[in-house]
């Protein structure tokens, strides 16, 4: 009887359950490493380039809007 | 500071994009910090800050960067002492140094062309004999050239007030 209603509740619960977890993970996740980059010395004048690397490790689109000080 | 992202603003699952940071040294000396914010619709890394830093090195080093005089009088004498640096690893050729007013009040105890070994520093007596000009003010300047392409040149400027010498006359 109990193992019965037990199965019930368990085959309601887990999909839903299941379904939810999905929902909750169905975003876009960046990963950036490193964040800081030192350059080191450098002579006046000169134009320091460097790239960072930003990765979408999430399941929707990652859409970045991009500042700086 | 220039940013760029070639890829694009928007990152499909699973891809990477490069954020391309251009930082300019010019006209700046000692820590240079800049810092980038990224604003995502990632729910767990809503605001991202990237850090980009850097010690910038003077060239050429050149001291004082500006003279005042204060209030001269006409036709005196004024000396100020002038030193330039070369802090660069390389040598430095001071092609040309320019003076204005070119009205013969400013004058330099200079020969130039000269080379200015890397570490070297070469000292300078700036004479000032002032005139009386209209609004009674000089604005001038000491315009070191250099062969480097930066700086190309570094300028000293000078200022003063000019005051008309009082003369007595007896009655």
């Amino acid at each position: 009887m109990f193992s019965k209603i037990g199965l019930a509740i368990g085959s309601f619960f887990v999909p839903l359950l299941l379904a939810l977890s999905s929902i909750a993970s169905a975003a876009p996740h960046a990963v950036i490493s490193p964040k800081e980059f030192w350059a080191g010395s450098i002579p006046q004048g000169k134009t320091v380039t460097h790239d960072f690397i930003i990765k979408n490790t999430g399941d929707k689109p990652l859409i970045l809007n991009i500042g700086h000080t | 500071m220039s940013i760029d992202v070639p890829g694009g603003h928007v990152i499909p699952s699973g891809k990477n994009t490069r954020i391309r940071v251009m930082v300019s040294t010019r006209g700046r000396k000692g820590m240079l910090r800049k810092v980038i914010h990224i604003h995502t619709n990632d729910p767990l890394a809503k605001d991202i800050n990237l850090r980009i830093s850097m010690k910038v090195l003077e060239t050429i080093v050149i001291n004082p960067r500006s003279i005042n005089f204060g209030t001269v009088l006409e036709g005196k004498e004024y000396k100020k002492k002038i030193t330039i640096l070369n802090k660069g690893r390389k040598k430095v050729k001071i092609t040309n140094i320019i003076i204005t007013p070119s009205t013969q009040m400013i004058r330099l105890d200079h020969v130039s062309p000269f080379i200015l070994a890397s570490g070297c520093v070469k000292t300078f007596t700036l004479t000032f004999r002032p005139k009386v000009v209209k609004n009674g003010f000089v604005y001038g300047a000491a315009v070191f050239r250099t062969d480097l392409d930066y700086p190309s040149k570094v300028v000293v400027n000078i200022y003063a007030r000019v005051q008309r010498k009082i003369v007595q006359t007896n009655k």
